[in-house]
């Protein structure tokens, strides 16, 4: 019995991890930063493909790592018009940020994230 | 001296054999596979989808044809588009209201929509500061375009005029901070992405990259507007599209008379060219037909100053009178000139050039009647 329990809990898990997985499987966007509300604890991030545009809604709780040229940040040190690349997982309370790297401005390009 | 002619005689036989592509023509040196391509893309780019086949609910056109068609695929349109966008001085920057439903506002709904909203057209969001007309362009030798290496584009900027000849190029971006090269503001850093974005942006196709209507003006579309699942198109027929686009070869010009080529060298010489550099190399690339080819679309591929008149909207970093300057290959194709269409003439555009380009405009001016007729025949001989 004990067997077929176990037996029965491996298959149910192996049928589950990989939605589980799927469902903590972070997004990653590289965008400009549109607006910052530091206060809130969340900006937004312009992206899209050609003309056909769209704003990601982003939270950076404390567990968000900001940086720039490897340096940590507050989300108060970023600006409209950054260029940043976002790692996040989408859950109810909205899109939760793991890594937040500023990788350019917009008006010098990647790379120079100053 | 009879030998000494024979190479030539040859050399004008192979040209008499292998005539340059005409209009609509795929790049000379494709492969099989890829004149299979873009035949079987040309099919698809002539499509016509109807809301059942995924069309709407929002969009500017029903097929890529409808816009790109005159004379043939790939062409002109007569289509003129509405975009829009925010210049926030108190953040600063330029807002293309994604969350509104910009930068491109579609004209037209499909009935569901219609008895859904009461709507016409995406309405416009009253954040907008500036509404801009846009022509449809030919896309005629755009593949080669995209086949000219960032590297190029950067060496002909000079954003703070060092050299001090009034013309100050600069590069736009894309969101991600890639160099932009499409679109009259230079937004759009590949072929590939102008292409798959049109579908959705145009004409309401969902795509794999895209697989999301939008909003109409920020808020959701209502339910029930949208019966297909996305995306409403697959990536299969992207990529066939895509390689119609990137295989139509650039128009041929026009043998040059006395005259035009009277006029190719007062253009250089008034300082047209400055800004419509003649002609691009391709960098390396996977398709023979584009790699290492010269372009002579007349562009720089970067932003300039145009003048207060013609100014509409910012787009990233291109301010409201910033414009990518036009290729001018196929320009005698072209019935509406500038980026909103204001000039029906050669002359007319000439004349409408402000900012950067007002010297060479006076320049021009200042010509006699038979050069500036001179300047004219060459550019309608391209």
């Amino acid at each position: 019995m004990n067997r077929t329990i176990r037996l029965l809990s491996l298959l149910l898990l192996g049928l589950v991890a990989p939605t589980i997985l799927a469902a903590q499987a972070p997004d990653t966007v590289q965008g400009m930063v549109r607006r910052v509300d530091a206060p809130a604890g969340t900006f937004d991030v312009i992206t899209g493909v050609s003309t056909a545009l769209w704003l990601v809604p982003l939270r950076a709780g404390t567990a968000a790592y900001i940086s720039a040229d490897g340096s940590s940040l507050a989300l108060a040190d970023l600006r409209p018009g950054d260029i940043v690349r976002v790692q996040y997982r989408a859950t109810p309370q909205g899109n939760v940020c793991d890594k937040v790297e500023r990788v350019g401005r917009m008006d010098n390009g990647p790379g120079d994230a100053r | 001296m009879t030998r000494a002619l024979i190479p030539l005689a040859l050399a004008a036989l192979a040209a008499a054999a292998c005539p340059p592509p005409k209009l609509g023509d795929p790049l000379k040196g494709l492969t099989e596979a890829q004149r299979d391509q873009f035949n079987r893309g040309r099919r698809v780019f002539d499509s016509v989808f109807t809301p059942a086949t995924g069309l709407g609910p929002l969009f500017n056109a029903d097929a890529c044809g409808e816009c790109h068609e005159d004379p043939v695929s790939g062409g002109v349109g007569d289509e003129v588009e509405l975009h829009v966008a925010a210049f926030r001085p108190e953040i600063p920057i330029c807002d293309p209201l994604a969350d509104k439903g910009g930068p491109v506002m579609q004209q037209r709904v499909t009935p569901a929509l219609k008895a859904a909203l009461g709507i016409d057209a995406e309405p416009v969001p009253a954040e907008a500061t500036g509404r801009a007309a846009r022509t449809s362009p030919d896309v005629f030798g755009f593949g080669l375009l995209d086949a000219v290496t960032d590297a190029t584009i950067l060496a002909h900027a000079d954003p703070d005029d060092r050299n001090g000849d009034g013309i100050s190029g600069r590069v736009n971006r894309f969101f991600d901070g890639r160099i932009g090269r499409f679109g009259r503001k230079a937004l759009v850093p590949t072929l590939r992405e102008f292409n798959a974005g049109a579908f959705q942006i145009e004409q309401g196709v969902t795509i794999p990259a895209i697989p999301d209507e939008g909003t109409v003006g920020g808020q959701p579309m209502p339910p029930g507007v949208d019966p297909l699942p996305e995306p409403e198109l697959r990536q299969r027929e992207v990529d066939l599209t895509d390689a119609f686009v990137r295989f139509l070869a650039p128009p041929a010009p026009k043998r040059m008379s006395g005259a035009a080529k009277e006029g190719s060298r007062l253009f250089g010489e008034i300082g047209c060219a400055s800004c419509h550099i003649p002609t691009l190399r391709t960098g390396n690339h996977p398709v023979k037909a584009l790699s290492g080819q010269k372009v002579n679309a007349y562009t720089d591929l970067l932003l300039h100053d145009m003048g207060a008149e013609r100014a509409d909207i910012c787009l990233v970093l291109a301010t409201p009178s910033e414009f990518r300057t036009e290729p001018l290959m196929g320009l005698r194709h072209t019935k509406r000139l500038l980026h909103d269409g204001a000039a029906a003439t050669v002359e007319e555009a000439i004349n409408l050039h402000g900012g950067e380009s007002a010297g060479s405009r006076d320049r021009f001016k200042g010509l006699s009647a038979s050069q500036q007729a001179a300047v004219v025949a060459f550019l309608k001989s391209l």
